[in-house]
């Protein structure tokens, strides 16, 4: 390979650009089919309520209707007890969406209605009635464990015991021995949702026993597998379609095999086109979507013990996950991360985690962008302001002193797989420079006591890491990549693009290895069929994850054609190297020879035709361990700091000129304007911050009453402005080109850097998100 | 939605007789309303007929015609925001239509719909498709939800037929300030007479079948200033929570008439007469404004949830009052 890079670290044009903007893009509805069904639903009027009496038989009898599905017929999809307002107790399957309502209106179904908790503050009282029956409504989370005997030599933790907490040291002995504790109860992260703009549906087509479902999916292999063990048939026979997605936000992962989990979309149409043999739509409208679409939120207790001066010593976290009436309940080991085991890794002595999830009457969280570490990071670096304040230490500095660096130990990202890991690089102080240089923050940021007047700027820093990708074995990911006699190649590849960038950049990781321009690479993605399994496209993992594969794709395809150019030129294949797509001897550059003379090609006979290179990655790659030593692993983060400015009006308690400074090392920007995309991420926490989405229930009757985008309101480009700092420091070993990662990093620290910002400019903390103008002036005594 | 006729009415008359002829037409100018007004079944009475009059051209015009400034019902968002008639003679108005949801939607809502829309009570809109309706009073229920559930965004002025749902529109607060008339096909109607909560459905007096035609602003004076403001949450596309018009005629440094109208805090558009009372043959001042805030929410009735609102509204006519003066 040409020892400087060529196509990585440019701004190419995205793959598949052309055709999101002409169009031409076909997205799960795009794709008719003639006499598709389309399906509806009767919701559940009440949180908590079982089906007495259910009577489909005149909406049956209506001309038009083919199937009417409920617990009488497809048990494992339907059930008679209700959860939460919304759960579907009856999908129609008709000719016409006008036939299938009109179905709707003919089933007469009466409910047993019982009481219901609303909220985590609810579900955790005393008597609080069941969600699920027999069961608590608040679960410890099993897989705490405690962490000691530290090696030596490695400084690796050797031992792990289950525990009920998760953790290390002695948290009681680490608070006797500080000399300033800080902590908060109470701290709320309301109930938001990931705001996808294609709502969730699908299209399944049964015919002479084959499976084809197009839909959107971050991880289509996975998704076809569970399914097609769900519905007994041969993973051969499913062909799973996701040509693109239509946004995610990490909440469009299919989980076929668990009734709570929001999947039935898909589920319903696969049954109803097996069961009929004929393709049957099943799209939800957005009132649906922002009950199915996954939602997040959290109560936490966070307290922290410093040395005099400013040294981390001890944490302990309390976090309880509302999981509504379902769910992912693993959303919460990621709450950790901001804490002691990771973030604050570097001088934390004690740690104790203890992690719960909560039942609710209400639809499930699951964890979306973030995965549980947004929550966390509010609740941590929250208190870490309030303790510079404390402390007396410049806020950024308090950071700086205590934030994770590359080589610290990371005891928290997996529990399940290794007792701890080295992280593989940070470059936090980088990013913290860069902010503190960009916003002039010694020049501007003053204590809340010296702000007067009606409008007050207030500055807020909150820094982050984000797990990047599963370390644990088991997660495999491949491609394919094939090279042709004219020079252009095609990449075969499942990895989700969800406009996150990957299909281009995994394009130039194979032009890059190849030696070819980046616009003669090709990609096939689109379905399951016709590409080798990749992983699911969560935890930020695409880049370290995908680039495995492809990279030892191309280099296998590349090690191929050198072999055979090696043979025509008459010199060792390590002597040449590829540029330009040209092949040439290193030591002398003008003996040269094309890609297509080198594969020999000579009409429809003779020569080869395409050279295809295929790799398996395994987790971890050989690469990623210290020095080689198998349970010696690095493993990525996705790290960095952001800072918040704005200016609150005291009369309106309303926000303005609103800035976020987003600066993230990514070890390399493989693509500088799709990282910088991959900041925009930040956004979502402006609108949960200050544009009130909530999602807002009815106290009585746990109806969601801003189940729309005008009630619940995404932020829009005026609402904030985004600036990104790009920090590149070279030599993270985890990935082929040192990259890490950058998905949902961005998306982490916001609401703490926004109540940090608040409290800075009017000297008074909220503990309870969003920040709206009822609160800001409820805490400035105007209300 | 339920299935229904369209027509597109080529006159006013023809618009008008098959109004007439039908048991519960709905007429639909940019639809921009409308459409989720049926898709989400709000009414309790399905639609048989919708009526479209967006295309009939009489209805477009903003024009001087003697001592009033003529807009045409069928006139969109975006044009009237954008007329130098209309921001020379109604500052106000202008920039009320300015303020209104995204430019998608001030392309095609017009004057007429937005202020004959229906109110956004997040019970009363309730999708029919997730556990159905909402029987509230308004649909004719029993009980008003947001008076015992959450009312962030409701009335801080009491309630009208136990409804405490607040009109919503941009455009209102500025007419009823601007002391506009509303032409109809049966009658004139002033501003401030056209907004009900009564009407049990509707938010305006308008009778089955009755058409607004134009709206008419009677020109200012010298000496005339007007402004609108909205506080709302989302910078773009949102309701207000609440939104101030006012206007002042100074005549030599003095007040010599003042209007100043509320929108979002009562089920309808709220005129502050006493408050503007207290500006009358005043010289304008810092102190005098704050009065007349003060004044404006003296008979303020707060719901639990909503007291915020108050304090809001009291900022707003502030900002309102001195955009004027500058
Ligand atoms: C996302 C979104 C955001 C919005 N934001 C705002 C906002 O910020 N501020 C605001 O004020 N509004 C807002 N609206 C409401 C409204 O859609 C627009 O303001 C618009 O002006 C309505 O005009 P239209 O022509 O589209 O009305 P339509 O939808 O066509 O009509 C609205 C109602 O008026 C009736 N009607 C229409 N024309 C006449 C007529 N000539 N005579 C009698 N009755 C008539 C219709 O039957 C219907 O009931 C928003 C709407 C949406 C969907
Ligand atoms: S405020 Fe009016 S519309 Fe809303 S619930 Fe009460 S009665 Fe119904």
């Amino acid at each position: 390979m040409a020892e400087k890079l060529k196509v990585l670290g440019k701004s190419v044009h995205q793959k598949t650009a052309l055709e999101r903007v002409n169009g031409s893009a076909r997205y799960y509805s795009d794709f008719q089919l003639p006499g598709t069904l389309i399906t509806r639903f009767i919701r559940s009027p009440y949180p908590k309520a079982k089906v007495t009496k259910l009577d489909t038989e005149a909406a049956e009898a209506l001309p038009g209707v083919e199937l009417v599905m409920s617990y009488k017929n497809f048990p494992q999809t339907f059930r008679d007890t209700m959860h939460y307002v919304g759960e579907q107790v009856v999908a129609v399957v008709a000719v016409d969406e006008d036939v299938a309502e009109e179905a709707l209106e003919l089933v007469r179904v009466e409910y047993e209605e019982y009481p219901a908790v609303l909220s985590i503050e609810e579900a955790l009282a005393p008597d609080a009635p069941e969600v699920f029956e027999g069961e608590p409504n608040c679960h410890d989370w099993e897989f705490h464990y405690y962490l000691s005997e530290k090696d030596p030599e490695s400084g690796l933790w050797t031992k792990k015991d289950h525990a009920d907490f998760h953790g290390f040291g002695n948290v009681d002995e680490g608070f006797a021995e500080s000399d300033v504790i800080v902590e908060a109860e109470g701290l709320k992260y309301a109930y938001t949702k990931s705001p996808a703009m294609n709502p969730r549906g699908a299209l399944a087509h049964f015919n002479s026993g084959k499976l084809t479902v197009y839909t959107h999916s971050q991880g289509m292999h996975h998704e076809k597998t569970v399914l097609a063990g769900v519905l007994g048939l041969n993973v051969t026979d499913v062909n799973y379609v996701c040509e693109y997605i239509g946004s995610s936000f990490g909440g469009k992962i299919a989980e076929p095999s668990d009734i709570n989990h929001p999947t039935h979309y898909l589920i319903v149409a696969c049954l109803a086109s097996i069961e009929l043999s004929k393709p049957v739509r099943c799209v939800y409208t957005r009132e649906e979507e922002m009950l199915c679409g996954w939602s997040r939120g959290s109560l936490s207790n966070v307290k922290i013990g410093f040395k005099s001066d400013g040294t981390l010593h001890a944490i302990s976290y309390d976090n309880w996950m509302e999981m509504g009436s379902g769910g992912d309940k693993w959303t919460i080991k990621n709450s950790l991360l901001a804490t002691g085991t990771t973030l604050y890794s570097r001088n934390c002595k004690h740690m104790r985690g203890k992690l719960r999830y909560v039942h609710t009457n209400r639809f499930l969280s699951s964890g979306w962008q973030g995965y549980g570490a947004p929550e966390g990071h509010y609740g941590v670096e929250v208190v870490m302001d309030m303790a510079a304040e404390k402390l007396g230490i410049d806020p950024i500095e308090l950071r700086r002193m205590n934030h994770m660096r590359g080589g610290d130990i990371d005891a928290g990202y997996d529990p399940l797989s290794y007792k701890s890991c080295y992280i593989s690089s940070s470059g936090i102080s980088e990013c913290l420079d860069a902010l503190e240089e960009r916003a002039d923050w010694k020049k501007r940021w003053k204590p809340p006591a010296e702000k007067s007047g009606r409008y007050r700027e207030g500055l807020g820093i909150a820094i982050f890491c984000m797990g990047a990708g599963r370390p644990g074995p088991g997660n495999n990911t491949s491609a394919e990549v094939k090279l042709f006699p004219d020079g252009t190649a095609k990449l075969y590849s499942a990895l989700a693009e969800m406009g996150q960038g990957q299909h281009t950049v995994q394009c130039q990781i194979v032009a890059e290895v190849l030696g070819i321009p980046y616009k003669k690479v090709g990609l096939v993605w689109q379905e399951t069929d016709s590409t080798p399994w990749a992983s699911i496209a969560a935890s930020s993992i695409g880049t370290w994850l995908q680039s495995w594969p492809t990279y030892e794709a191309a280099r296998d395809v590349r090690m191929q054609l050198l072999t055979l150019a090696a043979e025509l030129i008459g010199v060792d294949a390590e002597k040449l190297d590829i540029d330009d797509s040209m092949i040439f001897v290193k030591d002398d550059p003008s003996r040269t020879l094309s890609i297509g003379e080198a594969m020999g090609v000579l009409g429809i006979y003779g020569g080869k035709h395409e050279l295809i290179g295929y790799y398996s990655h395994e987790v971890p790659h050989p690469r990623c361990l210290k020095d080689g030593k198998p349970g010696q692993l690095y493993i990525p983060k996705e790290k960095g700091a952001q800072l918040v400015s704005l200016i609150v009006d005291t009369e309106t308690g309303l926000c303005h000129d609103v800035k976020v400074i987003n600066a993230q090392d990514v070890g390399r920007a493989m693509n500088p304007k799709i990282v910088e995309g991959q900041f925009l991420n930040a956004r979502h926490g402006v609108e949960n911050a200050l544009l009130g989405s909530d999602c807002i229930v009815d106290k009585k009757n746990g109806r969601l009453l801003n189940g729309n985008w005008i009630d619940y309101k995404p932020t829009s480009f005026l609402d904030c402005d985004i600036d990104p700092i790009i920090i590149e420091k070279p030599g993270d070993p985890t990935h082929p080109f040192g990259a890490t990662a950058c998905g949902e990093g961005a998306a982490c620290p916001t609401l703490a850097a926004f109540s940090n910002a608040i409290y800075n400019a009017i000297g008074v903390r909220i503990k309870e998100t969003p920040f709206t103008p009822d609160k800001i002036l409820a805490a400035l005594g105007k209300v | 939605m339920k299935t229904f006729d369209y027509i597109k009415a080529n006159s006013l008359d023809e618009a008008g007789a098959i109004l007439a002829a039908s048991a519960n037409g709905a007429i639909h100018s940019g639809g921009t309303d409308l459409m989720g007004c049926l898709r989400d079944r709000i009414w309790m009475e399905d639609v048989d007929v919708v009526v479209s009059v967006a295309s009939i051209e009489e209805l477009k015009h903003i024009r001087k015609d003697g001592d009033a400034l003529k807009i045409g019902a069928m006139t969109t968002l975006a044009d009237i925001a954008a007329s130098a008639l209309v921001k020379e003679s109604c500052r106000m108005l202008a920039q009320a239509a300015q303020a209104t949801a995204s430019p998608q939607l001030r392309n095609v809502g017009t004057i007429a719909g937005n202020i004959c829309q229906e109110n956004r009570c997040w019970y009363y809109r309730y999708s029919y498709r997730i556990g159905g309706i909402i029987e509230c009073i308004r649909k004719g229920g029993k009980k008003c939800l947001a008076v015992g559930g959450d009312h962030r965004y409701h009335s801080i002025f009491g309630a009208v037929n136990r409804c405490v749902a607040v009109n919503p529109s941009d455009t209102a607060p500025a007419l009823v300030a601007a002391d506009a008339t509303i032409a109809t096909t049966k009658r004139n109607i002033s501003a401030r007479e056209f907004f009900t909560g009564e009407n049990g459905k509707s938010s305006t007096v308008l009778e089955k079948g009755e058409i607004v035609k134009e709206i008419s602003v009677p020109l200012s004076g010298d000496g005339v200033r007007s402004a609108f403001k909205k506080v709302a949450l989302r910078k773009s596309i949102d309701f207000a929570i609440i939104s101030c018009a006012a206007q002042i005629a100074l005549s030599g440094g003095r007040v010599e008439n003042a209007t100043i109208c509320l929108g979002g805090v009562h089920v309808n558009p709220r005129p502050m007469d006493e408050a503007a009372g207290v500006l009358k043959g005043e010289a304008l001042s810092d102190e005098l404004i704050e009065c007349a805030a003060n004044v404006a929410l003296e008979g303020a009735k707060p719901l639990k949830g909503n007291r915020y609102k108050v304090q809001i509204a009291k900022a707003i006519i502030l900002d309102t009052l001195s955009d004027c003066i500058l």
